[in-house]
């Protein structure tokens, strides 16, 4: 599984990597079980703080994604789907709204826009 | 001209072709440690750039040479050669740097846990501390009765510092072996365990395993030679005996460079996933004069170079400030208690 951060992009770099490593989360990229780089090797390939890293695998774990133990690493643990938090799908609808005001007002296309979000569509309906 | 100096020519000429080839051994897309287009090295500027730095490394050899040949100290030659090519070295920096491009910082890495190890592993790092003390066990008994001098120091010309063959000598010279064993121990631990691996899915990942092993190996390679050295120094070889054990260590080293070279270093072995470029993903601003490291956000000590093969410290880093430190003081309070 591939983890991308761009610092330059704007997104602090512990939401880029929440973020990123629940798409694989949630697409079962990463298994229950599956074992994650330590906090100090994975701040070291980045080239950020140890903190910064700290910090966003303690975010997935208070989401119930990992499991952080001191002998035992970083695992991905056994999650059961939560019940939806109210207001979620307004939220959801919001957050895609803006991120494609976003994209365009740095140049992207609407006819690449659509597309891409159709390929993620139809991956989603296939999963 | 005075015989003595002409080991010192000889490395230096050694030395002025290895910086002449420099530039060459470096990733695509840096240029004197600058990241630049990768078409840039063959215009016309970039060949102008080239061209005024090897004619000042070879203004500056030639300078030296002249300064060996008046029979000066070798240290004063040696600091003549180091200015003159710093020198060349950041005025060809500063022309680079005006044709500087700004590419993606993106970093990709890939999650799968990979435990990097030592070649030997640590009964590998720990036996040359086991040797020493065998040897000081030795050179202490009774079948080894301590006469004459020991060397202590070694230059271009051979041995150039001696201390008394006493008890005292032989411990704070093998204790001089095992601290640069432990400097060699501390930097492949520091390989291992702090420093950025530009690691992708396979294969681009086990070619950058291979090179890193192969760092290592050198690592330990140097670390063995140490403890030969201490057992020479201690047993009073023959010179011709230390001259020949440092002449094949010398051919070793030369190899294993190559190899390295062969392997490539950075961004050499990378293939990118997407819209990622090539190389060390560490911004130019964190590299002063293309050539040392200051990052203080970056928890790495050891950071590939991006001059040549290998590593280099990260200066921002305090604990690079606390090798360094002791690489240059140990020796010399060592030498003042090797001399009582």
């Amino acid at each position: 599984m591939i983890l991308r951060i761009d610092p330059s992009s704007g997104a602090a770099v512990y939401r880029q990597i929440v973020d990123g490593l629940r798409v694989a989360l949630v697409n079962g990229e990463l298994a229950p079980g599956d074992s994650l780089p330590p906090v100090r090797r994975l701040a070291l390939d980045l080239g950020i703080n140890f903190n910064t890293v700290a910090q966003a695998y303690r975010a997935l774990a208070r989401e119930g994604w990992l499991e952080i133990g001191a002998r035992t690493g970083v695992r991905v643990r056994e999650r059961s789907t939560p019940k939806q938090v109210a207001g979620a799908e307004s939220g959801f609808r919001r957050h895609v709204e803006e991120l494609i005001a976003q994209l365009q007002a740095q140049g992207v296309q609407r006819s690449r826009l659509a597309r891409e979000l159709r390929r993620v569509l139809s991956a989603l309906e296939g999963g | 001209m005075d015989i003595r100096s002409v080991p010192l020519i000889v490395l230096l000429l050694v030395i002025a072709v290895c910086c002449t080839a420099l530039p060459g051994i470096t990733r695509p897309g840096l240029f004197f440690g600058v990241t630049v287009a990768p078409e840039f090295p063959d215009s016309a500027e970039g060949r102008s750039i080239l061209r005024q730095y090897r004619l000042g490394v070879w203004c500056w050899t030639t300078a030296s040479i002249a300064a060996a040949l008046f029979a000066l100290r070798p240290l004063f030659v040696l600091l003549i050669f180091v200015v003159g090519f710093g020198f060349s070295s950041i005025r060809a920096y500063r022309r680079a740097r005006r044709h500087q491009i700004d590419v993606s910082m993106a970093v990709e890495i890939d999650m799968a846990t990979r435990p990097e190890r030592i070649p030997g592993g640590v009964f590998a790092l720990l036996l040359p501390f086991a040797l020493l003390l065998c040897i000081g066990l030795w050179a202490l008994s009774p079948w080894h009765p301590l006469t004459g001098y020991l060397v202590t120091h070694w230059s271009v010309g051979g041995p150039d510092r001696w201390a008394r063959a006493t008890p005292r000598a032989v411990i704070v010279r093998l204790a001089f072996s095992a601290f640069w064993c432990l400097i060699f121990v501390a930097t492949a631990l520091g390989i291992v365990n702090a420093s950025r691996r530009i690691s992708l899915a396979d294969p681009a990942a086990s070619g950058e395993r291979r090179f890193r092993r192969r760092v290592l190996q050198f690592i330990l390679l140097c670390e063995y030679f140490v403890v030969v050295l201490g057992l020479f120094s201690v047993a009073q070889v023959p010179g011709f005996v230390l001259l020949a054990a440092s002449v094949s260590f010398a051919g070793v080293l030369v190899i294993f460079v190559l190899s390295l070279i062969r392997m490539g270093q950075g961004s050499n072995r990378l293939l990118t996933s997407g819209a990622v470029p090539l190389g060390d993903r560490s911004r130019d601003a964190y590299w002063k004069w293309g050539v040392f490291y200051f990052n203080p956000d970056d928890p790495a000590i050891f950071v590939e170079s991006r001059a040549g093969v290998g590593y280099t410290l990260n200066f921002g880093n305090v604990w690079s400030w606390v090798l360094l430190g002791a690489i240059i003081a140990f020796p010399r309070v060592m030498h003042h208690l090797a001399r009582g």
